[in-house]
Order: C-alpha cells, then structure tokens, then sequence
C-alpha cells in the first residue's frame, strides 16, 4: 500500500486496506523513533557548538520552526484542522515579549511564559469563534486574521505602529554567547515540543484528535468532546508558538508588524508539516531539517539563476516551496515519514 | 453629518456592488464543486495587475481591457483544474486546503516576482470624472464597476435558474452522483464550473482595481471580505452573494465615517466571527451543505 498516486480511483483502495494491512505490517520497535529524534538533536547540539556563527543562525531557524510546527502539527496533522496563521500566534508571542521588555523592561526569562500565555488567549478567541465548526472556517479564518493582526499592531500606539519595537539582548556577553544562548534555549524548547508531541500521539487526547480527523460527527457520537479536543490542541500548540515568538524577539532584538505577521511563516510551518509527515511526531522534526536547509540553500542559490537574461529576485525561493506543498499535497500526503513508516491498519483516509 | 452618512451610504452600495461581483467567483466554486478557493483573492489580484497592465502598460480602454481579462481567468481556470483540482476531486478537505494554499503562495509569487510590490493605481482614462448630483458626488469608475458587477450577478442569477445548462449546474451542486445519472456529464461540467468561478474571480480583480489601488501582497484583506460575503449571503444564490455585498459595502463605508479607519478592519472581523457563531451549521437554508 504505497502512495496512491493521484488516481481517484480509491475505492479497492478502501475494501483492501485493513487486510493488506494486517497481512505486511512488520511492526518497527517502538524505540526506532526516539533514537532517530535524539540522533538528529545531538547532531543539532554538536553542531551548534561547534560551527561558525552563520550557520548557529541557521540552526537556530530549524529549531524555531521545529518548536512551531510540533505546536501546529498537534491539530493540523493529528485533527486535520489546518491552521494557516501560524504567523499570527508566533506573533502574539513576539509582541507579548518585546513590549514586556521595552516598556517594562522585564527579562527574557520573566516575558517567555506571558509570551506563550498571550498567544494562547488570541488562540482561545480564535477557536471558540472557529472550532465548533468544519474546519474549512478554521483554515479561512486563521489565514485572513495575519491581515488583521498587521493592522491592530501597527495602528496601536503601545505596539510601536509601524516603527516596531527595540528589544534588549537577553543576556550580557558577546555575540557568540548571545547566540549561543537563544540556541539552546530553542534546542531545550524543541525537545519539550517533541516530547509533548510524541505524548499527544500515544495518549487517549492524540487517538481522539485522529478520530476527529477521520470522521469528526462518529467521534461525537462515540463520546469524544470534539470542540474541547480540538481546543485544547490549539492550545497546546498556540503556547509553543508564542514562546518561540518571544526567543525570535530577544533573538533579532526588533520587530515590526510586516515582518512579524508575514505568510511566508505560516507556509513554512504547514510545508514542515507536509513535507515531513502530517500527524507524526517526528515528521515536524526531520521536515524541518529538509525545509531549512532547502531554503537557505535556494536564498543563496537562485540570486545566480538568470531566467531569460533576468536576474530572478530572492521571491523566487517561495514559489519552489509553494510548488512543493502542492506536490506533496497532491501525491506525497504522508510526507517523507509515509515512504519510511507503514501506517498501522488503523485508518483510511479517502 | 447626516449629508455625510448618506455619501457614505451610497458609496457603501457601490463599494458593495464591487464586494459582490468579486465574491461570485468564490460562491459558485464552493456551492458546486464543493472546493475551498483560499486562492481566489491571489487570483483576483493577478486578474487586477493584468488589467493594470493592459490599461497603463498597453493603453486600452478600460471597459474594453475586462474581455481579455476575463477570457485569460477562464483559460487558466481550465487549466488549473487540470493540473491540480482534477486530481482532487475525491480528496479530504485538508488535502484540498493544502494544495490551493499552495496555489495561493504560488500565484501571488508570481504576482510579486512580475510586478513588484508597489502600489498600483489604474488611470482611468474617461472614467476619471465624478458625478456630482447636488450633496452626493460619486466616481464614475465606482458607478462602472458596481453596475457591471449587478449586471454579471443577475445574469449569473438568471443563467442558474433559466437555462438548461444552469440546471445541470444545481443538479451537480445538489448531488453529483444523481446528477450523473440522469445524464450530466459530471467531470465536463464541472471543468467549465470551474474555469468560468475563475473567470468570475478575475473579472473580480478588474472591479476592484477600478475602485481601489491595490499590491499583489495584501490580497489576504479581499480574501477576509469575499468569504464575508460568502458566509453571510450563503452558497447557491447569485442574487443573495450580491445583497450580502451591498450590507457589507455600507457597513464599511459607514464604520469608516463614524470611527478611524483602523477600526473599520475589526468591526468587519468581529462581524466575520459573529457570522460565522451564528450561522454555524445551515448557510442561507442549505443545511447539508458541507461548507
């Protein structure tokens, strides 16, 4: 049972599946996972203490989105609710702690739990408004609320309006300590994300989060609180954002609303997600690994493609992405975790 | 005050006329093929930078320049739904959401990489003028654009309703399964249903362009006003998208005179979230329908 590969023809598909299932799953040990998880943060761990201080930034990218999208895969992935504000969230959590910081002049430590709490307040107004319904008003409204955040902040006074706001460096030293720093503090984010991921994907809450994406009204009726469920991922999730919002704000030390409220996040977090493996929680992990380092790659390489005797400008590297989150949509939906892992006889996904 | 409030009670019609013409597009997509179009607003922006370029580049005339704007939206509607909605014809909704917000990322990339991020202002050319009837003066372009959008809706309306070919389309929209059966050519029709939502959308773009300046990057702003429109007005109605726009338009344009221009954005967003409380389940009376 590879990939279906795009025929729309499913439904021997449908009929075969939990019998070609039980008959090929060799069940992998449980600790396979782990250990890869732990490899690749070791690797990010040495490195991060060893490489040249460009490349520490680049790391310290690939742990804030991991931390983001382990937050974002708990209901995108496991409930199928998309969320296409990420950037909104990771926001809150930026502006909660730079202007904690620049007005009142509380400490990186002290502004990272109000960070999270505020991404988690615009969260639970976001999903009361949103969750009792299907979940294409989730996605709509998650994307269009990244317009509307742009604007409260730059029209309020305390926000620094267009301006932006200055933040303090998190600790004193130099340049190498200060980077140092943020990147363990995101590797330690990270690593509590992933756990809080793997926990979700083997407790009752992440079997009733795949119930809900398979067929949310016979989940309901089997006795799963959907709205709840699905609250409280976005919850969980809204919480890693914001504080990886608050580490990305003492880390470049300002923030303005275009930058900070900005698509490309959103669409980084979800072609993690994808590319990786929607509803595993490692997916996130090694997605995040392969998009980083994709798209430093192309912000380096396509600035030297001529199109035409035309110089492609530095966008370019979007529409790769973008095209990649179709492909993969369209013909990879389990992400490079799906070529690797059989999927339990568990679910079918039409 | 009260002069002001009318002014802006008749801008808020036309500005709603215009919310209409560019919602359609989304509506038809949804209510028929059951498609989420989260890239419709980038379409629609391609469809006004493309008008853009005709009118100022080219110099047409700009009732003209809407035609090729407007058969250009359908070619490429046909060809999007080859190359990506056919293959999504018996997907999830996450699949579906997943793969137009690609398509969204893709389309505004190219708008950008294409034609800057600057903001565009269309010249007018002979639409420049103002009305002025006494204590109401009113743009030209906004009385064009909001007429064509009113005389689009009610052909839509009555092509739904009137045609043998609008029939097919409610049967598909009603059930694609029975629909096949008693004969429609289900995979053809919805091709067509598709390229024409396209056509609607780029046509859309046009409107907007005659009424607003606009850049390819803020487009998330007319995605949050067309699925307003979309979700206040319901699915399957042409008539009731374009009476949903106008009660938009004028809330906007009345908010405007009353409070910031900032504020217009919430109270609009906190309408889009009320609308969407209220009318969780059962838009406009179709209580099955998915969306």
């Amino acid at each position: 049972m590879a990939e279906r590969s795009g025929s729309p023809v499913v439904s021997e598909d449908i009929a075969l599946a939990p019998a070609v299932a039980a008959a090929s799953v060799r069940r992998r040990p449980w600790w396979i996972g782990p250990v890869i998880a732990a490899a690749i943060f070791a690797v990010l761990g040495v490195l991060g203490f060893t490489l040249a201080l460009g490349s520490v930034t680049t790391l310290i990218v690939v742990l804030l989105y991991v931390t983001i999208a382990q937050g974002w895969n708990l209901l995108g992935g496991y409930g199928g609710y998309l969320n296409f504000g990420a950037a909104v969230l990771f926001g809150t959590g930026a502006y909660t702690a730079a202007v904690l910081n620049s007005s009142l002049k509380w400490g990186f430590f002290a502004t990272l739990p109000l960070a999270a709490a505020g991404a988690v307040i615009v969260s639970l107004v976001i999903g009361i408004a949103t969750l009792r319904l299907r979940s294409h008003y989730f996605a709509i409204f998650t994307l269009v609320l990244t317009f509307l955040a742009a604007v409260v902040v730059r029209n309020v006074p305390l926000f620094g309006g267009a301006n932006g706001v200055y933040v303090a460096v998190p600790i004193d030293g130099n340049n190498r300590a200060i980077t140092l720093f943020v990147f363990v503090t995101l590797l330690v984010l990270a690593i509590i994300a992933t756990i809080v991921a793997w926990a979700v994907e083997h407790s009752r809450f992440g079997n009733a989060l795949v119930a809900i994406k398979e067929d949310e009204p016979a989940a309901q009726v089997l006795g799963v609180r959907t709205t709840s469920v699905k609250l409280w991922a976005l919850v969980i999730g809204a919480a890693l954002a914001g504080a990886a919002g608050a580490v990305y704000a003492f880390q470049t030390g300002y923030i303005e609303p275009n930058g900070t409220f900005d698509v490309s996040l959103s669409l980084d977090i979800v072609l993690l997600c994808v590319v990786g493996g929607l509803g595993s929680w490692i997916g996130p992990l090694i997605g995040g690994v392969i998009v980083v380092v994709l798209q430093q790659w192309l912000r380096v390489a396509i600035p030297d493609i001529s199109l035409f005797g035309v110089q492609l400008p530095a966008e370019a590297s979007r529409l790769v992405l973008g095209v990649l989150l179709i492909v993969f949509a369209l013909f990879a939906r389990r992400g490079i975790v799906g070529f690797v892992v059989r999927r339990r006889g568990r679910s079918v996904t039409v | 005050m009260l002069e002001q409030l009318l002014q802006a009670g008749v801008n808020g019609i036309l500005l709603g006329g215009v919310y209409g013409g560019f919602a359609v597009g989304l509506s038809l997509i949804l209510g028929v093929l059951r498609i989420v179009n989260i890239a419709h607003s980038a379409v629609l922006i391609i469809g006004a930078l493309g008008y853009w370029q005709l009118v100022n580049g080219l110099g047409l005339d700009p009732l003209l320049a809407i035609v090729p704007i407007v058969l250009l939206g359908y070619l490429l509607g046909l060809g999007v739904q080859r190359g990506v909605a056919h293959y999504l014809r018996r997907e999830s909704d996450t699949t579906v959401l997943l793969a137009f917000f690609g398509l969204m990322v893709v389309i505004e990339t190219i708008a950008i990489i294409v034609w800057t991020t600057d903001t565009k202002t269309l010249d007018l050319h002979y639409l420049g003028g103002v009305l002025d009837l006494g204590f109401l003066r009113v743009p030209v372009a906004r009385v064009v654009a909001a007429g064509l959008s009113f005389a689009l809706l009610v052909a839509l309306h009555l092509f739904l309703t009137r045609t043998l070919t609008g029939s097919a389309i409610r049967g598909l929209s009603s059930n694609r399964d029975v629909a096949e059966m008693v004969g429609i050519d289900g995979n053809r029709l919805s091709r067509h249903v598709f390229a024409m939502s396209i056509a609607f959308s780029a046509f859309g773009g046009t409107a907007l362009a005659l009424v607003v300046p606009f850049t390819p990057q803020d487009h998330l702003r007319w995605l949050a006003w067309a699925f307003l429109v979309v979700i206040l007005g319901g699915l399957g109605s042409a008539l009731r998208t374009l009476v949903a726009g106008v009660v938009i338009g004028v809330v906007e344009s009345v908010v405007g005179v009353l409070l910031p221009f900032q504020y217009t954005y919430l109270v609009l967003y906190g309408l889009l979230a009320v609308v969407l409380l209220v009318r969780n389940q059962g838009l406009g009376g179709l209580k099955a329908r998915s969306l």
